[in-house]
């Protein structure tokens, strides 16, 4: 239809205009832009893999690739335990739909709020003069303070698991939300003990949502730089500490990018697996 | 009336969930409580009250000056947000086109990717086409960043929405402007404005994309990330709890609008 | 009468190959309840957008008036519909969904307050103008719906499935009631429905619809009586359907054997030779079952066969006999006085019935 295709036209064409421009091209020269050289004070357009080579040669970039998903990954253990039980309680314990609404948005509140206050906040509680320790001092459980909370990778994972945490408990909220009650009593009602039939019935059910926490979770924590530096310590550097060093101070742009194409080959591997598992395993409640 | 007997499990869960729920607030309510304490050092036991912080805070040139750039780049930035997301939302509920699928990954990407990629890679951008970095710059990337965010809401919302109630008012004699402005306006504009608020604050937030797209014009969380790396003051405590009061009732009322239920698709 | 609608060949598909409608052509008077008729995806709803403009034919022509309207935009045509779910606008009042027509329009206030007065005395909702949709019953809903749709005095309202969201006893009051104001407003009216009840209540002429394809089209007594296939008089009302096998042909009469009995058939046009597989129609309640009151005369065609189900539905009896055939026959016999349900056999009895011939449709297999 004719007229159709100009109201699609005039509809469309900002939108691809924007994105085309702000998000396609600067990921093509992005790109391109790793296969580059580094010419002090710049670089030279070139097609080599040298920095592709450097980030897997030398074993300083390569304790960093490991620690970023190892991190990531503990991150996404902990909000997890942390998110389960609280989306758990409030979607099927939580009888009053209001009560339940109300709990719901305040638990999603500190998502939105000030990300870099959230992790600094953390700093004040952990710190070896903060309000961890001068309370285990004025308590008497401990005589000096301690300095083993913070900078460390125990720090950074509380302190993320606390940042990316309504990731997780969003989608999981979710899920466990909309399964019918009559699914869970028909278990119960064919002899099924209540154990049972939370794990054969509603942990099935809840898992695209699962899966979709921990594919959030795991690729937000995967670049912050926030946390490292804040509450980290000295060997706490992630993939996006080294990019903010080389497109700062270490001025490597062509190093930057290609480190910043690995980072998103990695969150798009994990999402195109997770997309790969919500499909197969989908169950579709209607 | 019977008592119902000790349940172990029902506890065990309600338990858990208020230590997550306390988790969630506890680091809130710290900072919350030390902007009123009246050392400077974040330590108990509590030394007395005091407004000294606040006082300081909002005596503070650097930090005003940056307040106010945040609160430029916030306004501009919902500003793109709507002005691009909004014909996005429509083209992805009401058109079919080869390639739809591919655009809408796209789109999305950015909320689902670290904001760095973003930064980086529109750094990359400007500085190939020789565009100095300004605070417009950074206005481009939160736009980037956000705009994902007025599409998904409003997308969700025009799924719910019944078509057929424009096409009544074309039945009854409207142009499609005149459809769009009486019926399809008021339906949507809750999800518009909630998303609008959502990312007026997440803009008045953002580091990762900023930190590359900033050029010597400091926004507030840049001016706060620059004092916070070399040590702590009560006096960010202060403007924090301001920034966090704030978000909060900001966000609270976003979210009632994006999830405004009032007409539902029947 | 004067025409006032011409459909055209119409020719829809839709992405998918499926097929909407396919060379749909009809006229319609002016001041006529038409009713389309069939079940879901049977091309009636499309036929009814194409009227008003929602939808665009592949091929086929719209004339309204004497106009041809067949790519105008909705709002340019002088038809209005009442929409399926109503599609009241949650975000206004009932006054102003009402008056929302004639306001976008830019007619004067003073006439706008005056029709839409008007409107709601004759849905008799006068209580509730200030009130939103959502605090509305669903009849109330439907009474509104109808307003909005008639304040602009269109030249057809379309109707689809305006009743399918009341229940039952709303429904009939409702068919009885829009059916007067049709009357009374001479207004003309295209509905359309899958509920065969309802069309056959209130229209002057109905359209039987299949498959994209117009099956029948004509008054409920004519679809009823004379159904053109099988399928339309299995969609209207109950139906038997027997398969059997021509005996004999005559001038006048023929003869067909379906299990163990014979059938004179005087319905006999679509009858060729001898041994052609056919199948008969006949109505439940045009069956009589024989008892000492009831003898059959000659010319009837007297049928035996074993009750094998009764249902009881307060004033009539259903009776499900096994006559021999792959089908077992249905018979419904009002209950009177004379006839109650105590004296009625028990399942196992043998019963005797007759069909008369002029009950009974005859169709060639296809």
């Amino acid at each position: 239809m004719r007229k159709n295709r100009i109201a699609f036209l005039s509809v469309i064409s900002g939108p691809v205009l924007w994105w085309s421009l702000v998000l396609l091209v600067p990921y093509l020269i992005m790109f391109t832009l790793s296969f580059y050289t580094r010419k002090f004070p710049s670089h030279i357009p070139d097609l080599h893999f040298g920095n592709y080579a450097i980030l897997l040669a030398d074993p300083q970039y390569v304790v960093v690739f490991i620690r970023t998903i190892k991190v990531a990954f503990f991150v996404s253990i902990t909000s997890f335990l942390l998110s389960f039980p609280l989306a758990y309680f409030l979607a099927r314990k939580v009888r009053s739909k209001r009560i339940q609404l109300m709990l719901y948005v305040a638990t999603i509140i500190p998502l939105w709020v000030s990300y870099l206050l959230r992790a600094y906040t953390w700093k004040t509680i952990l710190g070896s003069e903060g309000v961890l320790n001068s309370f285990l001092i004025w308590t008497g459980i401990i005589k000096a303070p301690v300095s083993f909370f913070l900078y460390n990778q125990v720090a950074m994972i509380i302190t993320m698991s606390y940042i990316f945490m309504p990731f997780m408990m969003m989608p999981i909220y979710a899920s466990l939300e909309k399964i019918p009650d009559n699914l869970i009593n028909a278990s119960k009602d064919l002899g099924a003990s209540r154990l049972t039939s939370f794990l054969r019935i509603t942990l099935p059910l809840s898992m695209p949502g699962i899966l979709a926490g921990f594919t959030f979770t795991f690729c937000m924590a995967s670049g912050d730089f926030i946390s490292p530096v804040l509450v980290g310590g000295p060997y706490s550097n992630m993939i996006a500490n080294v990019v903010t060093s080389q497109f700062g101070l270490a001025m490597n742009w062509p190093l930057g990018s290609a480190i910043s194409v690995i980072l998103l080959a990695i969150v798009i591997i994990v999402i195109s697996i997770s997309d790969r598992f919500e499909n197969t395993g989908r169950v579709n409640l209607g | 009336m019977h008592k119902k007997p000790f349940d172990f499990w029902n506890n065990a869960v309600a338990l858990a969930a208020f230590c997550a729920f306390v988790f969630l607030y506890l680091p809130i309510v710290t900072l919350i409580l030390f902007s009123f304490n009246s050392n400077n050092v974040t330590k108990l036991p509590l030394t007395g009250w005091t407004l000294d912080w606040y006082a300081k805070a909002l005596t503070n040139s650097d930090l005003l000056t940056a307040l106010w750039n945040s609160i430029i780049v916030a306004i501009a930035t919902v500003f793109i947000c709507l002005v691009i997301g909004v014909p996005t939302a429509f083209a992805l509920d009401r058109f079919q086109f080869p390639g739809k699928n591919l655009f809408r990954r796209l789109v999305l990407l950015p909320i689902t990717l670290p904001g760095i990629i973003t930064g980086v890679s529109i750094l990359s951008f400007f500085s190939m086409v020789n565009i100095p970095l300004s605070l417009w710059t950074v206005i481009v990337g939160h736009g980037t960043a956000f705009t994902a965010i007025v599409v998904t809401s409003l997308f969700a919302r025009l799924q719910r929405f019944d078509r057929r109630l424009e096409e009544a008012s074309a039945d009854a004699g409207a142009q499609p402007w005149q459809t769009f402005l009486y019926i399809t306006l008021p339906n949507i504009r809750t999800a518009l404005i909630g998303s609008g608020l959502i990312c007026f604050t997440l803009s008045f937030d953002e580091i990762p994309v900023t930190f590359f797209l900033t050029g010597r014009d400091n926004t507030l969380p840049m001016y706060i990330w620059s004092v916070v790396r070399r040590g702590i003051t009560p006096e960010i405590n202060a403007i924090g709890t301001i920034i966090i009061i704030t978000s909060i009732v900001i966000i609270f009322f976003s979210i009632l609008m994006i999830n405004d239920d009032s007409n539902p698709k029947k | 009468m004067k025409e006032i609608l011409e459909v055209r060949n119409l020719n829809k598909v839709f992405a998918g190959d499926i097929t909407a409608a396919e060379d749909v052509s009809f006229s319609i008077q002016e001041g006529e309840f038409v009713t389309l008729l069939g079940p879901s995806g049977c091309g009636k709803t499309t036929t009814l957008r194409m009227i008003s403009g929602f939808e665009y034919p592949d091929s086929g022509q719209v004339i309204l008036d004497n106009r041809d309207v067949t790519n105008l935009a909705p709002y340019k045509r002088p038809v209005n519909m009442m929409f399926q779910d109503f599609a009241l606008w949650p975000h206004m009042t009932v006054t102003r969904n009402i008056a929302y027509g004639l306001t976008i329009s830019r007619i004067d206030k003073d006439t706008i307050q005056s029709e839409v007065s008007k409107a709601l005395d004759l849905v008799d909702l006068k209580a509730k103008a200030n009130s939103f949709p959502q605090d509305l019953s669903i009849g109330q809903k439907q009474r509104i719906a109808l307003a909005r749709a008639i304040i602009k005095k269109p030249r057809i309202l379309l109707l689809d499935e305006p009743m399918s969201a009341l229940d039952a006893k709303l429904r009939e009051s409702m068919q009885t009631e829009l059916r007067e104001l049709q009357k009374s407003l001479g207004m003309t009216f295209i509905m359309v429905t899958h509920d065969q009840t309802e069309a056959m209540r209130m229209s002057d002429r109905i359209i039987v619809m299949r498959d994209g394809q117009i099956i029948q089209a004509g008054s409920p007594t004519d679809l009823y009586e004379s159904p053109a296939t099988p399928y339309v008089a299995e969609f209207l009302g109950q139906a038997n359907v027997i398969d059997a096998v021509v005996e004999n042909v005559g001038p006048r009469h023929c003869t067909a054997i379906a299990g163990k009995s014979v059938f004179t058939l005087q319905d006999i046009d679509a009858i060729k030779t001898q041994g052609q597989p056919i199948k008969l129609c006949v109505r439940p309640e045009k069956i009589i079952i024989l008892n000492t009151d009831h003898a059959p005369k000659d010319d009837e065609n007297l049928v035996e066969g074993t009750l094998i189900n009764t249902s009881y539905s307060g004033n009539s009896m259903r009776y499900e006999v096994d006559i021999g055939c792959k089908e077992s026959l249905i018979i419904d016999q009002q209950l009177t006085a004379a006839i109650s349900a105590i004296t009625v056999p028990l399942d196992g009895a043998a019963i005797s019935c007759c069909i008369p011939p002029q009950a009974i449709s005859v169709f060639a297999n296809t």
